[in-house]
Order: C-alpha cells, then sequence, then structure tokens
C-alpha cells in the first residue's frame, strides 16, 4: 500500500571497513558473490576474519562462488522496526548453506512465506547497491 | 583455588518496574543500589567492588553519588542480557580472591522510556552501548531489514522447531505459566493482568514463530544485589545465599550466529556443565529455575541446554506441567521478564535470592534449599549460577 504522505524511506546500505569492505568491492566489481578462502588449508569462511580458525594463516583471498546452496533456516518477518521494510512485510530473511561451505543471510524474493521450508534449494545472487556494498538475494530453486 | 560455596548473596533491591517512570536510569540504579545495600546491613562505605550495567551508567557515578570512597574492583560484563548471572561469576572471584570485600551488582535501564519519545517526560539516559557484535549486524543483516533480537533469535529458532516439532502451545505454556506466576507478586508488571491460551493465539505474529506474547516486556526499572564472603555473611542480617558454582559460555563465534557449526548451540550449552560440575549438584536436584526469558523460544532451548531435558524434548516438559509453581521444577516464580519486568534477569537472581531465604511471599517453592538461574544475551551468550540456601 502507498500512502502518498508518507515519507519514503531508503533501504540501509552499510558502511563497510577493512575485510568486509575488501569482499564488497569485490562482489561489486564482478557482480558475483564472493566468499573468503584461507590460502593455507583452503577453508571457505564467512563472514571474513582475519585469522583461519582451521589452520591460523593469516593468508587469504575472495573467491567467487556458485551461489547454490540450501535454506539452512529462515525468518518470516511479520513487524519490523525498519520503517524501510514495512511495505514488503511479511518478508522472508534466507539463511543459506552454500554448497562451499559457509552460510550468507539474504532476501528472499520469490516465494510466499507458507512456501518455505529447511532445505529448499536456493539460487545466491548479488546486486551492488553504491560502491561500496553488494546486497544479497536468495531465489528458491523452483 | 575451590571457589565453590565461597561467596553469598547478602542483600538485595529493585524498583517497581513501570512503564514510564519519572526517574533517569542513575536515579533508578541508586535507589535499587541503596536498596540492596541496606539490606545486607551494610553502609554504601563498605563497597568496594562494584559491576555497573554496561552503557548505562559507570561505577564512577555510582561510587560518587551513594558514597563509596575505596573502590578497588571495577568492571563491567558486556553479555547483553546474560550479564548480570556472570556478573556472578566475576564477583564470586574478586570476593573468593580477597580483592574486594563486599560487591556491588546492578542493572537498571528505562527500557521503555528511553525507546518512546513522551513530550512530558524527563530527558533520559543514552540507551547504552551497541553491543559487542555491531560490526556483523550492521554489515550483515540490518541490509535485509533484520535489525531486532526477534528476528536474530528467529534464525535459529525457525530451525529449532522445524527440526524438533516444537509447537506454538508449547511455547504459549511458557508464556501462560510466568502469567500465573506474576499474579503472586506485587512487583509484577502484569500482576492481576489475565493471558489465556486465546490471548495468546490472538496476539500478533512479530517473527515466526513468535508472537507479541512470546516476547518479554520493556520496562523501566533497576535491581542490585550485595555479595560478600560466606564467612563474613555470618554476621550480616539475612540467611547467606551461597554461590555453589556458576559459569558463562559464548557459542563460536560469539558476534555472528549463522555461521556456527551447529547454530542451535548457545554459550549455556557449554557453561551449564561446568556450573553444575563446580556445584557437584545435578539438574534434577534444583527446587526451582529461573530461566531467561527473552522469549518463550529461547526458555525451551535453555531448559534443554542446561539438561533438564533431553534435546527437543523442551516442548512435552513443559506441557506436562513440570514449570508450574506445584510442578516439578517451579519456573519464573516471579513471572520472569515475560510478566514481571525486564531487569535483563538481574529480577531472576533477586527472585532466587528470597526463594532461598524463604520470605518469597505467595510465589514461595516450600523448603526449597536448590535452586538456579540463567541468562542470555546478546546473540546466544549464556550465563548460569547454582544457589544454595546457606
Amino acid at each position: 500500500m502507498s500512502d502518498p504522505q508518507q515519507k519514503s524511506y531508503k533501504k540501509y546500505i552499510p558502511n563497510p571497513e577493512g575485510l568486509n569492505l575488501e569482499l564488497h568491492l569485490k562482489a561489486v566489481e564482478t557482480g558475483l558473490l564472493h566468499i573468503q578462502r584461507c590460502l593455507s588449508c583452503d577453508k571457505a569462511r564467512q563472514p571474513p576474519r582475519y585469522y583461519c580458525s582451521a589452520c591460523f594463516s593469516s593468508e587469504y583471498e575472495f573467491v567467487p562462488v556458485s551461489g547454490e546452496g540450501f535454506m539452512y533456516s529462515f525468518a518470516i518477518n511479520h513487524f519490523t522496526v525498519d520503517r524501510a521494510w514495512i511495505e514488503e512485510v511479511p518478508y522472508v530473511t534466507a539463511v543459506v548453506q552454500l554448497v562451499e561451505g559457509p552460510r550468507v543471510v539474504g532476501a528472499l524474493r520469490n516465494a510466499e512465506p507458507q512456501d518455505v521450508n529447511l532445505g529448499d534449494p536456493v539460487l545466491v545472487s548479488v546486486e551492488p547497491r553504491g560502491e561500496e556494498f553488494a546486497f544479497i538475494w536468495v531465489d528458491k530453486v523452483q | 583455588m575451590d571457589i565453590s560455596g565461597k561467596v553469598a548473596i547478602v542483600g538485595v533491591g529493585e524498583t517497581d518496574y513501570v512503564r514510564g517512570s519519572d526517574r533517569s536510569v542513575t536515579e533508578l540504579v541508586l535507589d535499587a543500589s541503596m536498596q540492596a545495600i541496606q539490606d545486607a546491613g551494610l553502609l554504601p562505605s563498605d563497597i568496594d567492588g562494584v559491576i555497573p550495567p554496561p552503557g548505562y551508567v559507570t561505577t564512577e557515578e555510582i561510587a560518587a553519588n551513594l558514597g563509596m570512597p575505596e573502590v578497588r574492583y571495577a568492571v563491567e560484563v558486556r553479555m547483553g542480557g546474560a550479564s548480570p548471572t556472570a556478573a556472578l561469576q566475576s564477583a564470586v572471584m574478586a570476593l573468593a580472591s580477597g580483592v574486594a570485600t563486599n560487591v556491588l551488582v546492578t542493572f537498571g535501564w528505562n527500557g521503555y522510556s528511553a525507546f518512546r519519545k513522551r513530550p512530558d517526560a524527563k530527558k533520559t539516559k543514552r540507551l547504552g552501548d551497541p553491543g559487542p557484535f555491531i560490526d556483523v549486524s550492521r554489515n550483515f543483516y540490518a541490509p535485509y531489514g533484520v535489525r531486532s533480537a526477534v528476528q536474530w533469535y528467529s534464525m535459529y529458532i525457525q530451525r529449532y522447531v522445524d527440526l524438533y516439532g516444537i509447537t506454538a502451545e508449547a511455547a504459549a505454556q511458557v508464556a501462560l505459566t510466568c502469567r500465573e506466576h506474576a499474579h503472586l507478586n506485587d512487583k509484577a508488571l502484569m500482576g492481576g493482568r489475565i493471558m489465556t491460551l486465546d490471548d495468546y493465539f490472538d496476539s500478533p505474529l512479530i517473527t515466526e514463530p513468535m508472537r507479541k506474547l512470546d516476547c518479554c516486556l520493556e520496562t523501566d526499572c533497576a535491581a542490585a544485589l550485595v555479595l560478600t564472603t560466606t564467612e563474613r555473611a555470618k554476621d550480616l542480617p539475612h540467611k547467606p545465599v551461597l554461590w555453589l558454582g556458576g559459569a558463562e559460555g559464548h557459542p563460536y563465534p560469539a558476534d555472528e550466529i549463522t555461521n556456527r557449526p551447529d547454530m542451535l548451540k548457545l554459550g549455556l550449552d557449554s557453561a551449564a556443565p561446568r556450573a553444575f560440575a563446580m556445584a557437584d549438584v545435578s539438574p534434577s536436584d534444583m527446587d526451582f529455575l529461573q530461566i531467561y526469558d527473552c522469549f518463550t523460544y529461547v526458555v525451551l532451548m535453555e531448559l534443554e541446554a542446561i539438561g533438564i531435558c533431553g534435546k527437543g524434548e523442551a516442548g512435552d516438559f513443559v506441557k506436562d506441567g513440570n514449570i508450574g509453581l506445584n510442578g516439578k521444577f517451579p519456573m519464573n516464580t516471579h513471572g520472569g521478564l515475560l510478566s514481571q519486568g525486564h531487569c535483563w534477569g538481574l529480577n531472576h537472581i533477586v527472585e532466587a535470592t528470597h526463594q532461598l531465604r524463604h520470605d518469597a511471599g505467595k510465589a514461595q517453592v516450600e523448603n526449597c534449599e536448590l535452586g538456579l538461574v540463567t541468562g542470555y544475551g546478546d546473540l546466544g551468550d549464556g550465563s548460569i549460577a547454582v544457589l544454595a540456601r546457606g
């Protein structure tokens, strides 16, 4: 519902710093979802961290990933304190288990809340917003 | 050093639990603190250790306003709602080691008024610090309209209910039990306000599976405790309440929910066994449970984490009447965060102390000797204390 009197609120765009900025810049530059990978033991991790929790190496790279995964968990939001999201309720926030290992949080856009189940196959993609942030979209694989 | 039983809670204080206080956070905290110090039979100048609420009121303010010239131990515990119960561990270490002799643990906030502008209200204090996980939540949750506790926790509660078949009726039982107990407590905000199962199901969904009545209250309040050594407690007016064991636990990683190897493992899962081992008791020995109840479903997960029942069994456990005042494990006998008020669980410790002193009024668990308190906060941090009548 749109109310002409209502002020329009923009969706929040963070100002990432450090490793988070490196991660987002890769996604913005390429249009592809990236995750961080340890150069020493190859373990993938998310969110980015300075040391690998498996081998404690500080050497890393950011690599593009397939975006393939499944619904590990989710939240169905019927209420929000974020005014920019009020018109979207009920919206589904997806926790996706990527085939590469780490999990990512994103917005599910092509399914109704009642049609979402743990284990549903999904595809994750990114949409650059601004110069330093890539929004994560999640689509259920029909 | 064996610290089990070496330290006791000797004083408690709390304000009323209200919506729309005319007092600042500092005034609330000073009021509760002075009550606790007087209840302990001490003077403010006897207090030499202070653990204040992080981000709201400082040790410096408390000491200067109450008159504590000899502070030698001042720390803050930053675990959200797990802080007060974790603070007991810190107080015990300071007291048992001789670093401090009398420690004040306090918490207070305008948890209702600070979030709502009232033109007639006194200016209220800052909301507190943004929490130790702010970097992750800003970058990875907030962009998706996920900005509040009920939304963060739904990311694992949804998985919990789906994997274990936890029903809304089970969550309702937690809310209804806390409300029943609030009717017995003069200091409970919801005392006398009847809640039925229909009311529960009529309350709106907030973030599935949680409805409004699965969520705790927002209140303006403060509470405080004074702890000292068990030896010194013998000279003080009240029956001491002994800290037999306690622990804190942090899920890994603590600042990000979704990449934990097992997203359903809370800090309390690792803390509880350590606390019971230190206290040399088992969960089934407890005469009551004061469980941190920010949300009903979190209570169910905590009951499993402390080992009162097995994984996935908490739903049936609460539906079988175990947590009522006449049940096997009376729970949140003061009404809890859900129906007494939200003082970050310091009110749970105040209630446990009353229970073990046997002055809990209409909610008294007869002849209780042992009980526990849990804390839960931030993105799943946990704390626990096993307490005994001295």
